[in-house]
């Protein structure tokens, strides 16, 4: 038990570090989502292709690989240009590599949400005189959110275990602290079961507001 | 903005000169005594301490990073670090992407047998080969010490895990008759199982088996000559003097530091 105290507060950084990781990329990602989402409905066919290729390519790609590519292929592109070496933050590229990621998948689910919402709903709003562009923002979209909260729950959630991966590129979160603490103090199935306690109540939190959420977002349909 | 753009340029150039004596260094903080990680957050171990000395006798300054082991020899590619120490066994796969020091220490290995087995009384390595003769030795998949066993120990069969806990708990169960691993390894395992193994035979080196192979070394990306030149002469003054041989018994107990072949 006292093992556990003494390196809490290294595990409780640790957790710090894998919200922020998780938090950044599923913003993110939601950001690009929604573009994606935008530019396949109004873009011209060139984007829509491009979205259709990233959608693709990256949802076929393991996470690791993307890691890799987005901060030892950053800092190589940046070393070159600059002709020195750049230094490459890892939360940022943590960040950068798991939006990527997160972003097709969320794409994905956006595009699933979209199809939900009843195509009178366009029709009705284009015949007030919105523009197409108006009835997406205003109509379409918050109720296109509305049908997505499950799939977006669900792609939080596999997120913050994704978080778990940007170890590799020298970030300290909470899995890696855990494994370093493990080896520290030889006792490695103590520290597996606090890690795996920490994930699970903050996964069992992250539920709740889920549940919460879709409650609120499901009212009047 | 022109200005602006060329001052910031002379500053990178600046910085990368001043850099040369301001080295960046990796390790794996998860293998102890090798390195790990003490309750202050800082890096300790056996390696944090030779690669402290051989900053202070190269006239460096070394800041050393804790990073996963997997991603060590690609952050030392792009040139995140100057130096990797992990107790990291020069290969020749490795030695295709990265250059390495001479190597500084070379972890014993041993033999273990389940604890009262009779073969655990055998001191000599000759006596040990002859009794293991016919048995079943349990080793690494894909490690030196399988090669080991295959070319030295012919009549011995070895039978291949994926892990090291599994060998030790089957010496215990009497599936296997002995392992061969890393001596430090053993004493791991051995304070999770206690009474439940006993080492065998003496330590071993490469001077016994060449398959084990060429020691363990400092890594450094290709064609940084000059830093490896005075990493050389650091390590080689270090194993003259007996400075490794000093911090090897301080945290293993014994003496692993490389004896030149």
């Amino acid at each position: 038990m006292s093992v556990i105290l003494t390196y809490l507060p290294h595990l409780l950084q640790g957790l710090v570090v894998t919200l922020q990781v998780a938090a950044g990329s599923f913003v993110i990602g939601l950001l690009i989502a929604v573009l994606a989402v935008f530019g396949w409905n109004f873009g011209p066919r060139p984007l829509r292709w491009f979205i259709s290729a990233y959608v693709t390519v990256v949802r076929g790609l393991p996470e690791l690989l993307i890691i890799f590519l987005v901060f030892y292929g950053g800092t190589v592109l940046l070393s070159g240009a600059f002709g020195t070496y750049v230094e490459v933050n890892a939360l940022t590229a943590g960040i950068c590599a798991l939006s990527v990621v997160s972003g097709a998948y969320l794409t994905e689910i956006l595009r699933g949400a979209l199809l939900t919402v009843p195509q009178g709903q366009w029709e009705a709003a284009t015949s007030l005189g919105l523009s197409r562009m108006t009835a997406f923002r205003d109509v379409v979209l918050p109720q296109m959110l509305s049908y997505a909260v499950p799939g977006l729950g669900n792609q939080w959630l596999v997120i913050l275990k994704e978080s778990a991966l940007v170890s590799i590129i020298g970030l300290e979160e909470l899995m890696r602290k855990g494994v370093v603490a493990a080896g520290a103090t030889h006792s490695p199935m103590t520290f597996y079961l606090t890690v795996g306690a920490l994930y699970v109540a903050i996964t069992g939190v992250s539920t709740l507001i889920i549940g919460a959420a879709d409650r609120r977002a499901a009212r009047g349909r | 903005m022109k200005t602006l753009a060329l001052s910031s340029l002379l500053a990178c150039l600046l910085a990368g000169t001043a850099m040369a004596d301001n080295l960046r260094v990796g390790t794996s903080a998860d293998f102890p005594p090798w390195e790990s990680v003490n309750e202050a957050g800082d890096v300790i171990g056996f390696d944090r301490d030779v690669i402290d000395e051989v900053c202070k006798r190269i006239e460096a300054e070394c800041t050393v990073t804790n990073q996963a082991f997997d991603g060590l020899l690609p952050a030392l590619q792009v040139g995140k670090f100057d130096m990797v120490i992990s107790g990291m066994s020069i290969t020749e796969e490795r030695a295709e992407q990265v250059d390495f020091s001479s190597a500084y220490a070379e972890p014993p290995y041993r033999f273990a047998v389940a604890a009262g087995s009779d073969l655990a009384k055998i001191e000599k390595r000759e006596d040990l080969e002859a009794a293991l003769e016919g048995k079943v030795i349990g080793v690494q998949t894909g490690s030196t010490h399988e090669a080991v066993v295959r070319t030295n120990l012919p009549k011995s069969e070895p039978r291949l895990y994926e892990r090291n806990e599994q060998i030790a708990d089957d010496l215990n169960a009497g599936r296997i008759d002995a392992g061969l691993l890393e001596q430090s390894v053993w004493e791991q395992l051995m304070e999770a199982r206690k009474d439940q193994l006993s080492l065998a035979g003496p330590l071993l080196s490469s001077a016994d088996y060449a398959e084990f192979g060429n020691g363990t070394a400092i890594a450094m990306r290709k064609g940084s000559d000059e830093l490896k030149k005075r990493v050389d002469d650091a390590v080689t003054s270090m194993l003259a003097d007996g400075k490794i041989a000093e911090l090897s018994s301080k945290w293993f107990g014994y003496d692993l530091s490389y004896k030149a072949k």
